[in-house]
Protein backbone atom coordinates (compact mmCIF):
# COMPACT_ATOMS: atom_id res chain seq x y z
CA UNK A 1 0.00 0.00 0.00
CA UNK A 2 1.41 3.34 -0.99
CA UNK A 3 1.57 6.38 1.21
CA UNK A 4 -0.99 8.06 -1.03
CA UNK A 5 -3.38 5.21 -0.32
CA UNK A 6 -2.81 5.64 3.40
CA UNK A 7 -3.88 9.26 3.20
CA UNK A 8 -6.95 8.34 1.18
CA UNK A 9 -7.82 5.68 3.71
CA UNK A 10 -7.80 8.40 6.37
CA UNK A 11 -10.47 10.34 4.50
CA UNK A 12 -12.58 7.20 4.40
CA UNK A 13 -12.60 7.14 8.20
CA UNK A 14 -14.81 10.22 8.20
CA UNK A 15 -18.46 9.54 9.06
CA UNK A 16 -20.53 9.30 5.90
CA UNK A 17 -17.51 8.97 3.58
CA UNK A 18 -18.51 7.17 0.39
CA UNK A 19 -15.39 7.50 -1.69
CA UNK A 20 -12.27 9.58 -2.10
CA UNK A 21 -9.71 10.23 -4.78
CA UNK A 22 -6.64 12.29 -5.41
CA UNK A 23 -6.92 14.00 -8.76
CA UNK A 24 -4.38 15.70 -10.97
CA UNK A 25 -6.30 18.77 -12.04
CA UNK A 26 -4.34 19.44 -15.21
CA UNK A 27 -5.03 16.04 -16.71
CA UNK A 28 -8.05 14.72 -14.83
CA UNK A 29 -6.16 11.60 -13.79
CA UNK A 30 -6.92 9.95 -10.45
CA UNK A 31 -3.54 9.29 -8.83
CA UNK A 32 -5.25 7.20 -6.22
CA UNK A 33 -8.71 6.35 -4.97
CA UNK A 34 -10.56 4.65 -2.14
CA UNK A 35 -14.12 3.58 -1.54
CA UNK A 36 -16.82 3.95 -4.16
CA UNK A 37 -17.70 6.62 -6.67
CA UNK A 38 -21.31 7.67 -7.18
CA UNK A 39 -22.16 6.50 -10.68
CA UNK A 40 -19.41 3.92 -10.54
CA UNK A 41 -17.10 5.48 -13.09
CA UNK A 42 -14.02 6.64 -11.23
CA UNK A 43 -12.28 7.87 -14.35
CA UNK A 44 -15.16 10.10 -15.37
CA UNK A 45 -15.59 11.35 -11.82
CA UNK A 46 -11.93 12.33 -11.58
CA UNK A 47 -12.00 14.05 -14.93
CA UNK A 48 -15.17 15.85 -13.94
CA UNK A 49 -13.77 17.04 -10.64
CA UNK A 50 -10.68 18.32 -12.43
CA UNK A 51 -12.81 20.18 -14.93
CA UNK A 52 -14.92 21.84 -12.28
CA UNK A 53 -11.83 23.05 -10.46
CA UNK A 54 -10.14 24.07 -13.67
CA UNK A 55 -13.12 26.15 -14.64
CA UNK A 56 -13.48 27.60 -11.16
CA UNK A 57 -9.84 28.58 -10.84
CA UNK A 58 -9.07 29.44 -14.42
CA UNK A 59 -12.13 30.82 -16.06
CA UNK A 60 -14.24 32.26 -13.35
CA UNK A 61 -13.15 35.88 -13.25
CA UNK A 62 -13.56 36.08 -9.50
CA UNK A 63 -10.37 34.09 -9.23
CA UNK A 64 -8.49 37.12 -10.41
CA UNK A 65 -10.43 39.67 -8.41
CA UNK A 66 -7.50 39.69 -6.06
CA UNK A 67 -3.94 38.66 -6.72
CA UNK A 68 -2.95 35.34 -5.18
CA UNK A 69 -6.47 34.58 -4.10
CA UNK A 70 -6.31 30.88 -4.79
CA UNK A 71 -9.07 28.35 -4.32
CA UNK A 72 -8.89 26.40 -1.08
CA UNK A 73 -11.88 24.20 -1.62
CA UNK A 74 -15.09 23.79 -3.53
CA UNK A 75 -18.11 22.02 -2.11
CA UNK A 76 -21.14 20.90 -4.06
CA UNK A 77 -24.22 20.04 -2.09
CA UNK A 78 -26.92 17.86 -3.60
CA UNK A 79 -29.98 16.26 -2.03
CA UNK A 80 -28.12 13.04 -1.28
CA UNK A 81 -24.62 14.17 -0.52
CA UNK A 82 -21.68 16.52 -0.51
CA UNK A 83 -18.84 16.51 -2.97
CA UNK A 84 -15.78 18.19 -1.49
CA UNK A 85 -12.83 19.19 -3.65
CA UNK A 86 -9.82 20.37 -1.69
CA UNK A 87 -6.77 21.77 -3.44
CA UNK A 88 -3.46 20.23 -2.39
CA UNK A 89 -0.61 22.73 -2.08
CA UNK A 90 1.90 20.67 -4.03
CA UNK A 91 5.11 22.42 -5.04
CA UNK A 92 5.77 20.65 -8.31
CA UNK A 93 4.05 19.39 -11.40
CA UNK A 94 0.75 21.23 -11.13
CA UNK A 95 -2.44 21.41 -9.16
CA UNK A 96 -3.82 18.39 -7.29
CA UNK A 97 -7.14 18.03 -5.54
CA UNK A 98 -8.28 15.71 -2.82
CA UNK A 99 -11.90 14.78 -3.54
CA UNK A 100 -14.37 13.29 -1.15
CA UNK A 101 -17.95 12.14 -1.62
CA UNK A 102 -19.89 12.40 1.58
CA UNK A 103 -23.26 10.92 2.31
CA UNK A 104 -25.78 13.61 3.28
CA UNK A 105 -27.52 11.92 6.24
CA UNK A 106 -24.35 10.60 7.88
CA UNK A 107 -21.84 13.17 6.78
CA UNK A 108 -20.72 16.09 8.89
CA UNK A 109 -19.76 18.75 6.39
CA UNK A 110 -17.97 21.09 8.75
CA UNK A 111 -15.89 18.31 10.23
CA UNK A 112 -15.16 16.70 6.89
CA UNK A 113 -14.00 20.03 5.53
CA UNK A 114 -11.52 20.47 8.39
CA UNK A 115 -10.18 16.95 8.16
CA UNK A 116 -9.85 17.09 4.41
CA UNK A 117 -7.82 20.29 4.71
CA UNK A 118 -5.55 18.56 7.21
CA UNK A 119 -5.07 15.47 5.11
CA UNK A 120 -4.39 17.52 1.97
CA UNK A 121 -1.72 19.38 3.89
CA UNK A 122 -0.22 16.20 5.29
CA UNK A 123 0.22 14.85 1.78
CA UNK A 124 2.77 17.47 0.85
CA UNK A 125 3.89 19.26 3.97
CA UNK A 126 6.08 17.73 6.62
CA UNK A 127 4.47 18.00 10.01
CA UNK A 128 6.62 20.00 12.39
CA UNK A 129 6.61 17.16 14.90
CA UNK A 130 7.39 14.47 12.34
CA UNK A 131 10.68 12.70 12.90
CA UNK A 132 13.07 13.44 10.08
CA UNK A 133 14.76 10.63 8.24
CA UNK A 134 12.82 7.82 9.80
CA UNK A 135 10.72 6.87 6.80
CA UNK A 136 10.78 3.67 4.78
CA UNK B 1 15.15 -11.38 -24.57
CA UNK B 2 12.74 -9.77 -27.02
CA UNK B 3 14.82 -7.88 -29.49
CA UNK B 4 12.95 -6.35 -32.37
CA UNK B 5 14.36 -4.60 -35.38
CA UNK B 6 12.55 -1.91 -37.34
CA UNK B 7 8.97 -1.75 -36.26
CA UNK B 8 7.24 1.15 -37.94
CA UNK B 9 3.82 0.45 -36.44
CA UNK B 10 2.60 2.81 -33.76
CA UNK B 11 1.22 0.03 -31.64
CA UNK B 12 4.53 -1.73 -31.33
CA UNK B 13 5.84 -0.37 -28.01
CA UNK B 14 2.45 -1.05 -26.47
CA UNK B 15 2.26 -4.61 -27.68
CA UNK B 16 5.71 -5.52 -26.45
CA UNK B 17 5.07 -3.74 -23.20
CA UNK B 18 1.92 -5.75 -22.59
CA UNK B 19 3.78 -8.96 -23.26
CA UNK B 20 6.51 -7.97 -20.84
CA UNK B 21 3.94 -7.06 -18.22
CA UNK B 22 2.14 -10.37 -18.63
CA UNK B 23 5.42 -12.19 -18.25
CA UNK B 24 6.21 -10.24 -15.07
CA UNK B 25 9.49 -9.03 -16.52
CA UNK B 26 11.98 -6.68 -14.88
CA UNK B 27 14.09 -4.45 -17.07
CA UNK B 28 14.13 -1.47 -19.37
CA UNK B 29 12.27 -1.03 -22.65
CA UNK B 30 14.01 1.33 -25.06
CA UNK B 31 11.74 2.97 -27.59
CA UNK B 32 13.24 4.88 -30.50
CA UNK B 33 11.42 6.87 -33.09
CA UNK B 34 9.47 10.13 -33.35
CA UNK B 35 9.76 10.68 -29.63
CA UNK B 36 12.06 8.20 -27.99
CA UNK B 37 12.09 7.17 -24.38
CA UNK B 38 12.38 4.37 -21.88
CA UNK B 39 9.89 2.35 -19.87
CA UNK B 40 11.20 0.66 -16.74
CA UNK B 41 9.53 -2.43 -15.42
CA UNK B 42 9.77 -4.20 -12.10
CA UNK B 43 7.99 -7.54 -11.94
CA UNK B 44 5.84 -6.60 -14.89
CA UNK B 45 4.75 -3.24 -13.48
CA UNK B 46 5.92 0.16 -14.56
CA UNK B 47 8.20 1.87 -12.06
CA UNK B 48 9.41 4.71 -14.24
CA UNK B 49 9.01 6.17 -17.73
CA UNK B 50 11.24 8.76 -19.29
CA UNK B 51 10.91 10.89 -22.39
CA UNK B 52 12.73 14.00 -23.57
CA UNK B 53 9.30 15.56 -24.07
CA UNK B 54 8.43 15.30 -20.37
CA UNK B 55 10.42 16.70 -17.44
CA UNK B 56 11.65 13.89 -15.21
CA UNK B 57 11.38 13.59 -11.45
CA UNK B 58 14.59 15.53 -10.87
CA UNK B 59 13.60 18.36 -13.16
CA UNK B 60 10.17 18.66 -11.55
CA UNK B 61 11.59 18.74 -8.05
CA UNK B 62 14.40 21.17 -8.77
CA UNK B 63 12.78 23.62 -11.21
CA UNK B 64 9.89 24.02 -8.78
CA UNK B 65 12.38 24.80 -6.05
CA UNK B 66 11.12 21.91 -3.95
CA UNK B 67 14.63 20.46 -3.82
CA UNK B 68 17.91 22.30 -4.12
CA UNK B 69 19.94 21.07 -7.03
CA UNK B 70 22.82 20.03 -4.85
CA UNK B 71 20.45 17.95 -2.74
CA UNK B 72 19.18 16.17 -5.82
CA UNK B 73 22.69 15.74 -7.16
CA UNK B 74 23.96 14.29 -3.91
CA UNK B 75 21.14 11.77 -3.76
CA UNK B 76 21.77 10.75 -7.35
CA UNK B 77 25.49 10.35 -6.75
CA UNK B 78 25.01 8.31 -3.63
CA UNK B 79 21.97 6.31 -4.62
CA UNK B 80 22.11 5.75 -8.38
CA UNK B 81 24.36 2.72 -8.29
CA UNK B 82 22.13 0.98 -5.76
CA UNK B 83 18.91 2.05 -7.56
CA UNK B 84 17.67 3.83 -4.49
CA UNK B 85 17.75 7.57 -5.24
CA UNK B 86 14.08 7.91 -4.32
CA UNK B 87 14.37 6.07 -1.05
CA UNK B 88 17.43 8.05 -0.12
CA UNK B 89 15.65 11.38 -0.53
CA UNK B 90 12.91 10.22 1.82
CA UNK B 91 15.26 8.60 4.32
CA UNK B 92 17.33 11.74 4.53
CA UNK B 93 14.21 13.79 5.19
CA UNK B 94 14.35 15.87 2.02
CA UNK B 95 11.00 14.67 0.76
CA UNK B 96 8.00 12.98 2.24
CA UNK B 97 7.13 9.58 0.88
CA UNK B 98 3.75 10.85 -0.36
CA UNK B 99 5.38 13.73 -2.23
CA UNK B 100 7.82 11.41 -3.92
CA UNK B 101 5.02 9.07 -4.92
CA UNK B 102 2.98 11.93 -6.35
CA UNK B 103 5.93 13.23 -8.28
CA UNK B 104 6.92 9.85 -9.71
CA UNK B 105 3.33 8.90 -10.58
CA UNK B 106 2.81 12.17 -12.39
CA UNK B 107 6.10 11.78 -14.26
CA UNK B 108 5.28 8.20 -15.29
CA UNK B 109 1.94 9.07 -16.87
CA UNK B 110 3.36 12.21 -18.40
CA UNK B 111 6.28 10.53 -20.13
CA UNK B 112 4.18 7.51 -21.08
CA UNK B 113 1.94 9.72 -23.15
CA UNK B 114 4.87 10.54 -25.41
CA UNK B 115 6.63 7.19 -25.40
CA UNK B 116 3.54 5.07 -26.00
CA UNK B 117 2.05 7.26 -28.72
CA UNK B 118 5.22 7.61 -30.70
CA UNK B 119 5.66 6.10 -34.14
CA UNK B 120 8.46 3.84 -32.99
CA UNK B 121 11.18 2.77 -35.34
CA UNK B 122 12.76 0.35 -32.92
CA UNK B 123 11.88 -1.20 -29.60
CA UNK B 124 14.42 -3.05 -27.50
CA UNK B 125 14.16 -4.64 -24.08
CA UNK B 126 17.10 -4.93 -21.72
CA UNK B 127 16.17 -7.51 -19.10
CA UNK B 128 17.28 -6.91 -15.57
CA UNK B 129 18.28 -3.31 -16.17
CA UNK B 130 16.94 -1.23 -13.29
CA UNK B 131 16.33 2.50 -13.10
CA UNK B 132 18.44 4.50 -10.67
CA UNK B 133 15.37 5.96 -9.01
CA UNK B 134 14.34 2.59 -7.62
CA UNK B 135 10.89 1.29 -6.77
CA UNK B 136 8.71 4.14 -5.57
CA UNK B 137 5.34 3.41 -7.12
CA UNK B 138 4.03 0.80 -9.53
CA UNK B 139 1.59 1.36 -12.33
CA UNK B 140 -0.14 -1.38 -14.29
CA UNK B 141 0.65 -1.31 -17.98
CA UNK B 142 -3.07 -1.48 -18.76
CA UNK B 143 -3.80 1.61 -16.69
CA UNK B 144 -0.99 3.45 -18.46
CA UNK B 145 -2.35 2.50 -21.87
CA UNK B 146 -5.89 3.57 -20.99
CA UNK B 147 -4.79 6.90 -19.62
CA UNK B 148 -2.55 7.52 -22.61
CA UNK B 149 -5.39 7.02 -25.06
CA UNK B 150 -7.74 9.11 -22.94
CA UNK B 151 -5.21 11.93 -23.04
CA UNK B 152 -4.91 11.67 -26.78
CA UNK B 153 -8.67 11.92 -27.20
CA UNK B 154 -8.82 14.82 -24.82
CA UNK B 155 -6.25 16.83 -26.76
CA UNK B 156 -8.26 16.44 -29.92
CA UNK B 157 -11.44 17.43 -28.12
CA UNK B 158 -9.77 20.65 -27.10
CA UNK B 159 -8.41 21.44 -30.53
CA UNK B 160 -8.16 18.84 -33.27
CA UNK B 161 -4.91 20.10 -34.72
CA UNK B 162 -1.74 18.34 -33.68
CA UNK B 163 0.68 20.54 -35.61
CA UNK B 164 0.94 22.94 -32.66
CA UNK B 165 2.21 20.08 -30.49
CA UNK B 166 5.61 20.00 -32.12
CA UNK B 167 6.06 23.35 -33.84
CA UNK B 168 7.46 26.51 -32.33
CA UNK B 169 4.57 28.62 -31.12
CA UNK B 170 4.05 32.34 -30.82
CA UNK B 171 1.27 34.56 -29.47
CA UNK B 172 -0.92 36.21 -32.09
CA UNK B 173 -0.20 39.95 -32.29
CA UNK B 174 -3.87 40.84 -31.86
CA UNK B 175 -6.27 38.69 -29.87
CA UNK B 176 -9.33 37.63 -31.85
CA UNK B 177 -11.64 38.70 -29.05
CA UNK B 178 -12.20 41.81 -26.97
CA UNK B 179 -11.54 40.30 -23.61
CA UNK B 180 -9.14 37.57 -22.62
CA UNK B 181 -8.83 35.77 -19.30
CA UNK B 182 -5.86 33.47 -18.81
CA UNK B 183 -4.83 31.16 -16.00
CA UNK B 184 -1.42 31.72 -14.47
CA UNK B 185 -0.13 28.67 -16.31
CA UNK B 186 -1.42 29.98 -19.63
CA UNK B 187 0.06 33.38 -19.01
CA UNK B 188 3.48 31.87 -18.43
CA UNK B 189 3.21 29.97 -21.68
CA UNK B 190 2.16 33.01 -23.68
CA UNK B 191 4.95 35.08 -22.18
CA UNK B 192 7.59 32.47 -22.95
CA UNK B 193 6.33 31.41 -26.36
CA UNK B 194 8.87 33.29 -28.44
CA UNK B 195 8.31 31.73 -31.84
CA UNK B 196 11.32 29.45 -31.40
CA UNK B 197 10.22 27.28 -28.49
CA UNK B 198 8.01 24.26 -28.95
CA UNK B 199 5.63 22.88 -26.34
CA UNK B 200 8.37 20.50 -25.18
CA UNK B 201 10.84 23.40 -24.85
CA UNK B 202 8.31 25.38 -22.83
CA UNK B 203 7.61 22.47 -20.56
CA UNK B 204 11.31 22.06 -19.82
CA UNK B 205 11.81 25.77 -19.36
CA UNK B 206 8.95 26.10 -16.90
CA UNK B 207 9.38 22.69 -15.23
CA UNK B 208 5.80 21.88 -16.15
CA UNK B 209 4.62 18.41 -17.17
CA UNK B 210 4.79 17.82 -20.91
CA UNK B 211 1.21 16.74 -21.46
CA UNK B 212 -0.24 19.58 -19.39
CA UNK B 213 1.78 21.98 -21.50
CA UNK B 214 0.48 20.44 -24.73
CA UNK B 215 -3.00 20.77 -23.40
CA UNK B 216 -2.62 24.46 -22.64
CA UNK B 217 -0.96 25.07 -25.99
CA UNK B 218 -3.94 23.48 -27.70
CA UNK B 219 -6.38 25.47 -25.55
CA UNK B 220 -4.60 28.71 -26.36
CA UNK B 221 -4.52 27.73 -30.02
CA UNK B 222 -8.22 26.92 -29.94
CA UNK B 223 -8.86 30.35 -28.48
CA UNK B 224 -6.83 31.87 -31.30
CA UNK B 225 -4.26 33.33 -28.92
CA UNK B 226 -1.28 31.18 -29.82
CA UNK B 227 -0.27 30.01 -33.25
CA UNK B 228 2.18 27.78 -34.98
CA UNK B 229 5.16 30.06 -35.58
CA UNK B 230 5.95 28.16 -38.78
CA UNK B 231 7.81 27.35 -40.93
CA UNK B 232 6.22 24.11 -39.87
CA UNK B 233 9.04 21.95 -38.72
CA UNK B 234 7.17 19.09 -37.25
CA UNK B 235 4.25 16.76 -37.44
CA UNK B 236 2.06 14.86 -35.06
CA UNK B 237 2.34 11.17 -34.39
CA UNK B 238 -1.34 11.14 -33.71
CA UNK B 239 -3.60 11.92 -36.59
CA UNK B 240 -6.06 14.65 -35.82
CA UNK B 241 -9.41 13.16 -34.99
CA UNK B 242 -12.34 15.05 -36.34
CA UNK B 243 -13.90 15.93 -33.03
CA UNK B 244 -15.49 19.28 -32.32
CA UNK B 245 -13.46 21.45 -29.97
CA UNK B 246 -14.86 21.51 -26.47
CA UNK B 247 -16.50 24.86 -26.06
CA UNK B 248 -15.82 24.75 -22.35
CA UNK B 249 -12.14 24.20 -22.76
CA UNK B 250 -10.96 27.44 -24.28
CA UNK B 251 -9.96 30.55 -22.43
CA UNK B 252 -12.74 32.88 -21.48
CA UNK B 253 -13.44 35.39 -24.13
CA UNK B 254 -16.19 37.71 -23.18
CA UNK B 255 -17.17 40.29 -25.74
CA UNK B 256 -20.10 41.50 -23.66
CA UNK B 257 -17.89 43.21 -21.17
CA UNK B 258 -15.12 44.13 -23.44
CA UNK B 259 -14.93 47.85 -22.81
CA UNK B 260 -11.40 47.61 -21.55
CA UNK B 261 -9.96 45.80 -24.50
CA UNK B 262 -7.50 42.96 -24.12
CA UNK B 263 -7.19 42.30 -20.46
CA UNK B 264 -5.10 39.30 -19.67
CA UNK B 265 -5.33 38.46 -16.02
CA UNK B 266 -2.92 36.16 -14.31
CA UNK B 267 -2.91 34.84 -10.83
CA UNK B 268 0.20 35.54 -8.84
CA UNK B 269 3.37 34.45 -10.49
CA UNK B 270 5.38 32.72 -7.86
CA UNK B 271 9.04 33.50 -7.37
CA UNK B 272 9.90 29.83 -7.69
CA UNK B 273 8.49 29.79 -11.16
CA UNK B 274 10.51 32.78 -12.18
CA UNK B 275 13.57 31.19 -10.73
CA UNK B 276 12.68 27.99 -12.46
CA UNK B 277 12.77 29.70 -15.80
CA UNK B 278 16.31 30.90 -15.34
CA UNK B 279 17.56 27.58 -14.11
CA UNK B 280 16.10 25.24 -16.59
CA UNK B 281 19.29 24.19 -18.28
CA UNK B 282 20.88 22.94 -15.11
CA UNK B 283 17.76 21.29 -13.80
CA UNK B 284 17.03 19.49 -16.97
CA UNK B 285 20.48 18.27 -17.75
CA UNK B 286 21.16 17.09 -14.27
CA UNK B 287 17.98 15.17 -14.30
CA UNK B 288 19.20 13.17 -17.20
CA UNK B 289 22.78 12.78 -16.10
CA UNK B 290 22.49 9.65 -14.04
CA UNK B 291 20.74 7.77 -16.74
CA UNK B 292 23.50 5.78 -18.37
CA UNK B 293 21.94 5.14 -21.74
CA UNK B 294 18.85 7.27 -21.69
CA UNK B 295 17.36 9.20 -24.55
CA UNK B 296 19.24 12.33 -25.38
CA UNK B 297 17.43 14.76 -27.59
CA UNK B 298 14.13 14.41 -29.31
CA UNK B 299 13.83 12.40 -32.44
CA UNK B 300 13.55 13.87 -35.88
CA UNK B 301 10.51 15.92 -36.66
CA UNK B 302 8.59 15.70 -39.88
CA UNK B 303 6.66 18.28 -41.79
CA UNK B 304 2.99 19.09 -41.66
CA UNK B 305 1.37 21.86 -43.69
CA UNK B 306 -0.04 24.76 -41.72
CA UNK B 307 -3.71 24.08 -42.21
CA UNK B 308 -4.53 24.98 -38.64
CA UNK B 309 -5.85 28.38 -39.61
CA UNK B 310 -9.34 27.22 -40.40
CA UNK B 311 -9.59 25.32 -37.15
CA UNK B 312 -8.33 28.30 -35.19
CA UNK B 313 -10.80 30.63 -36.79
CA UNK B 314 -13.61 28.23 -36.11
CA UNK B 315 -12.56 27.88 -32.49
CA UNK B 316 -12.16 31.63 -32.09
CA UNK B 317 -15.63 32.23 -33.50
CA UNK B 318 -16.98 29.61 -31.17
CA UNK B 319 -15.28 31.31 -28.26
CA UNK B 320 -17.19 34.45 -29.13
CA UNK B 321 -20.38 32.50 -28.46
CA UNK C 1 -42.83 35.86 -1.64
CA UNK C 2 -40.20 38.45 -2.54
CA UNK C 3 -39.28 39.94 -5.91
CA UNK C 4 -35.77 39.98 -7.28
CA UNK C 5 -34.75 43.41 -6.01
CA UNK C 6 -35.94 42.63 -2.52
CA UNK C 7 -34.08 39.32 -2.56
CA UNK C 8 -30.86 40.94 -3.77
CA UNK C 9 -31.12 43.68 -1.19
CA UNK C 10 -31.83 41.07 1.43
CA UNK C 11 -28.75 39.07 0.43
CA UNK C 12 -26.57 42.17 0.70
CA UNK C 13 -27.58 42.37 4.37
CA UNK C 14 -25.75 39.11 5.01
CA UNK C 15 -22.69 39.82 7.12
CA UNK C 16 -19.58 40.14 4.93
CA UNK C 17 -21.48 40.36 1.62
CA UNK C 18 -19.46 41.87 -1.22
CA UNK C 19 -21.96 41.43 -4.00
CA UNK C 20 -24.87 39.35 -5.13
CA UNK C 21 -26.37 38.49 -8.50
CA UNK C 22 -29.26 36.56 -9.95
CA UNK C 23 -27.88 34.75 -12.98
CA UNK C 24 -29.37 32.92 -15.94
CA UNK C 25 -27.04 30.01 -16.56
CA UNK C 26 -28.21 29.34 -20.06
CA UNK C 27 -26.74 32.68 -21.11
CA UNK C 28 -24.41 33.57 -18.25
CA UNK C 29 -26.09 36.95 -17.99
CA UNK C 30 -27.13 38.52 -14.72
CA UNK C 31 -30.79 39.45 -14.39
CA UNK C 32 -29.95 41.67 -11.50
CA UNK C 33 -26.99 42.61 -9.30
CA UNK C 34 -26.40 44.38 -6.02
CA UNK C 35 -23.13 45.41 -4.41
CA UNK C 36 -19.89 44.77 -6.23
CA UNK C 37 -17.49 47.59 -6.95
CA UNK C 38 -14.73 48.70 -9.22
CA UNK C 39 -12.57 45.68 -8.39
CA UNK C 40 -15.45 43.34 -8.56
CA UNK C 41 -17.55 43.28 -11.69
CA UNK C 42 -20.55 41.16 -10.81
CA UNK C 43 -21.59 40.73 -14.42
CA UNK C 44 -18.23 39.19 -15.20
CA UNK C 45 -18.33 37.04 -12.07
CA UNK C 46 -21.81 35.88 -13.04
CA UNK C 47 -20.56 34.68 -16.39
CA UNK C 48 -17.62 32.90 -14.77
CA UNK C 49 -19.78 31.17 -12.22
CA UNK C 50 -22.08 30.03 -14.96
CA UNK C 51 -19.16 28.04 -16.34
CA UNK C 52 -18.61 26.41 -12.95
CA UNK C 53 -22.25 25.39 -12.70
CA UNK C 54 -22.23 24.09 -16.26
CA UNK C 55 -19.04 22.10 -15.69
CA UNK C 56 -20.55 20.47 -12.63
CA UNK C 57 -23.81 19.70 -14.43
CA UNK C 58 -21.86 18.18 -17.31
CA UNK C 59 -19.95 15.97 -14.89
CA UNK C 60 -23.09 14.82 -13.14
CA UNK C 61 -24.66 14.06 -16.48
CA UNK C 62 -21.58 12.07 -17.48
CA UNK C 63 -21.85 10.06 -14.29
CA UNK C 64 -25.59 9.58 -14.88
CA UNK C 65 -26.34 11.15 -11.55
CA UNK C 66 -29.89 12.36 -11.56
CA UNK C 67 -29.26 14.87 -8.89
CA UNK C 68 -30.03 18.49 -8.36
CA UNK C 69 -27.34 20.85 -7.16
CA UNK C 70 -28.43 22.49 -3.96
CA UNK C 71 -25.49 24.82 -3.68
CA UNK C 72 -21.85 25.21 -4.61
CA UNK C 73 -19.45 26.81 -2.19
CA UNK C 74 -16.06 27.99 -3.33
CA UNK C 75 -13.55 29.04 -0.70
CA UNK C 76 -10.71 31.28 -1.77
CA UNK C 77 -7.95 32.57 0.47
CA UNK C 78 -9.94 35.71 1.27
CA UNK C 79 -13.45 35.15 -0.04
CA UNK C 80 -16.37 32.76 -0.13
CA UNK C 81 -18.45 32.38 -3.23
CA UNK C 82 -21.83 30.79 -2.85
CA UNK C 83 -23.90 29.62 -5.80
CA UNK C 84 -27.46 28.52 -5.24
CA UNK C 85 -29.62 27.31 -8.13
CA UNK C 86 -33.29 28.26 -7.81
CA UNK C 87 -35.70 25.44 -7.26
CA UNK C 88 -39.10 27.02 -7.94
CA UNK C 89 -40.72 26.69 -11.34
CA UNK C 90 -40.31 30.38 -12.13
CA UNK C 91 -36.66 30.19 -11.21
CA UNK C 92 -35.72 27.35 -13.52
CA UNK C 93 -32.30 27.90 -15.08
CA UNK C 94 -31.39 30.63 -12.62
CA UNK C 95 -28.99 30.76 -9.72
CA UNK C 96 -28.25 33.18 -6.94
CA UNK C 97 -24.63 34.07 -6.54
CA UNK C 98 -23.19 35.66 -3.43
CA UNK C 99 -19.60 36.74 -2.78
CA UNK C 100 -18.53 37.16 0.83
CA UNK C 101 -15.50 38.46 2.66
CA UNK C 102 -14.02 35.53 4.48
CA UNK C 103 -12.85 37.56 7.46
CA UNK C 104 -16.32 39.00 8.02
CA UNK C 105 -18.68 36.24 7.02
CA UNK C 106 -20.26 33.46 9.00
CA UNK C 107 -20.44 30.72 6.43
CA UNK C 108 -23.07 28.54 8.07
CA UNK C 109 -25.32 31.51 8.66
CA UNK C 110 -24.79 32.83 5.15
CA UNK C 111 -25.75 29.48 3.62
CA UNK C 112 -28.83 29.40 5.81
CA UNK C 113 -29.84 32.93 4.74
CA UNK C 114 -29.34 32.12 1.11
CA UNK C 115 -31.55 29.07 1.44
CA UNK C 116 -34.30 31.23 2.89
CA UNK C 117 -33.91 34.00 0.33
CA UNK C 118 -34.00 31.47 -2.48
CA UNK C 119 -37.13 29.80 -1.10
CA UNK C 120 -38.97 33.11 -0.89
CA UNK C 121 -37.81 34.46 -4.21
CA UNK C 122 -40.39 34.70 -6.95
CA UNK C 123 -39.00 35.82 -10.27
Amino acid sequence: MSDIDDHLARTMDLPGAVGASLVDCATGLALGSAGAVPGGDGEAAAAGAAEVLYVASGRAPFASARPNDAIEDLIITTASGYHLLRTVPVAFGGQLALCLWLDRPDGNLAMARRRLAEIADDLVRPRPDAPVGSAA
Amino acid sequence: MSETGRQPEIAQPSRLLSQLADAGETGTLYVDGGSSGTVHLIDGRVSCVESPAAPGVGALLTTSGRLAEHTWQAAVQTGAAGHRVGRLLVEQGHLMQSELELCVLGAIYDAAFFVLTTAATSVRFAPGELHWLGRVVEVEVGALERETSRRGRRLDEIFPESSVDHAPVTPVPTPPVQRVVLTAAQWELVVHADGRRTAADLSRLLGRPGYATLQEVRRLSAAGLLRNAGPPSSGGDRGAVDAPPDEGASAVADPDHGVTGPDPVAEGESPTRTRAATRREGGHRRQRDPQPSGPNGAGPVDAVPDDALLGRLRAALKALR
Amino acid sequence: MADMDTALKDAMQIEGAIGVALVDYSSGMALGVAGGGKDFDLNVAAAGNTDVVRAKLRTMEMLHLNEVIEDILITLDTQYHLIRPLTGRSGKGLFLYLALRKDRANLALARHHMRRIEAELDV
